[in-house]
């Protein structure tokens, strides 16, 4: 999916395999989006869930543009797979416990992708992704009633593991 | 859980991962990675016990850039390979600044950080001991801060849980009590008077937004993990507005 021409440098190239992680991390958002709202159980939730799925709709196309941008400044020929019809899910939804726990995995792992590029882009770019974390941050503390100390890191900072 | 979903997937050889990873390859953990006293309840900190260095943390943190990308990338069709998931920042080569005047410029950040990290404990500390009843609520938020600061800069947040033990006797809170009820006395009828934890709260959401804007600052007068671990506090800065602002 990405490729450079060789003339970018090491971490820019890491930065283009960032962005397009982060625009990957965000089609699966959108499809984990469209499982899981349907198996929610309350009204206002789904039309939360359902306002969360057209922010993720609007985050493809705002880092797909990060990427085209970040691509023609480094000279790099780098784009994102199309959206794919099926997403491996990490457990069943089967209900609306179920669904909360995708909606909450979702949105850990895309701030994780957020928090990948932050550590490597500078500058407005880097702004965007730490103020994309932690919009990904609120949503996820939304559905998991509770907040984690380090949205993004988890799994990665010895020692959280709620 | 996460845990498990995100990391679980590389370290758990055999077993089933919880998010089917389709992409080719997965980068092992570090085995460098130091091991750490779990520290999600302050009694660890308040007993003292040694911490990890910031540098080895962050350290920590840095090496393990790209552990769960590809954890719900996407179905590729099969043979198609995704080049792009396996590789991340080159672990250390951001960690520590070379020059001095960078080293200084990365302390003057995390000092800066570590402050606010450590007044916003203060602040749930005041908030619970004027209103006990909130303190289910707010004693999880309050281990986040720690742990904030326990990332940002050990020795403080021991030495803090150390003198903190002493003066734990109700310590006058002005900024809390007094000052809503001369203002609710006087000008508004007491049927509709806010109650007074709720003021509290408010109180506390606006210094996590306060908080939350600040760490994106000092995140961009960084690099790397710095950056990073930043990003990640202030996103918990940003949840905390949330939860502190939503009914109980």
């Amino acid at each position: 999916m990405s490729g450079s021409k060789g003339t970018a440098s090491d971490s820019s190239d890491s930065l283009t395999a960032a962005l397009v992680a982060v625009v990957e991390a965000e089609n699966a958002a959108v499809y984990g989006y469209s499982v899981a709202g349907a198996r929610l159980s309350s009204s206002a939730q789904r039309l939360v869930a359902r306002g969360d799925y057209d922010v993720h709709r609007a985050q493809v196309q705002a880092t797909m543009s990060w990427l085209s941008d970040h691509a023609r400044q480094s000279d790099t020929a780098a784009s994102a797979a199309p959206p794919a019809a099926v997403y491996a899910l990490p457990s069943p939804v089967t209900d609306a416990a179920s669904a909360l726990a995708l909606l909450a995995a979702l949105e850990e792992n895309t701030a994780a992708r957020y928090a990948d590029v932050v550590s490597l882009a500078t500058g407005s770019l880097q702004r965007a992704a730490a103020l994309a974390l932690q919009a990904a941050a609120v949503r996820e503390a939304k559905w998991r009633h509770g907040s984690v100390p380090f949205p993004g890191l988890t799994g990665r900072l010895p020692g959280s593991n709620s | 859980m996460l845990v498990h979903l995100i990391a679980g997937t590389a370290t758990r050889p055999g077993g089933a991962p919880a998010f089917r990873k389709l992409a080719p390859t997965m980068p092992k953990l570090p085995t460098a990675v130091p091991a750490v006293p779990a520290i999600h309840d302050v009694d660890a900190v308040a007993a003292g016990r040694p911490l990890l260095s910031r540098r080895q943390l962050l350290a920590a943190m840095g090496a393990t850039v790209i552990t769960g990308i590809g954890v719900l990338a996407g179905c590729k069709p099969s043979g198609s390979t995704n080049s792009g998931s396996t590789t991340g920042a080159p672990p250390g080569a951001l960690i520590e600044p070379t020059t001095d005047a960078a080293r200084a410029k990365r302390d003057a950040v995390i000092t800066r950080a570590a402050e606010n990290e450590r007044s916003l404990i203060a602040a749930y500390k005041d908030a619970i001991t004027a209103y006990p009843a909130l303190a289910a609520r707010l004693t999880p938020l309050r281990a986040d801060h720690l742990r904030h600061l326990e990332a940002l800069l050990p020795a403080a947040a021991a030495s803090l849980s150390a003198t903190s033990t002493p003066t734990s006797t109700p310590s006058p809170t002005p900024t809390l009590t007094p000052t809503l009820t001369p203002t609710l006395t006087s000008s508004a009828p007491p049927a509709i008077a806010t109650p007074e934890p709720t003021v509290a709260l408010n109180a506390l959401a606006e210094k996590e937004h306060a908080a939350a804007a600040a760490r994106v600052n000092e995140m961009a007068a960084s690099t790397g993990s710095l950056a990073r671990v930043l990003a990640s506090i202030g996103g918990c800065e940003a949840a905390h507005e949330t939860l502190l602002r939503a009914p109980a």
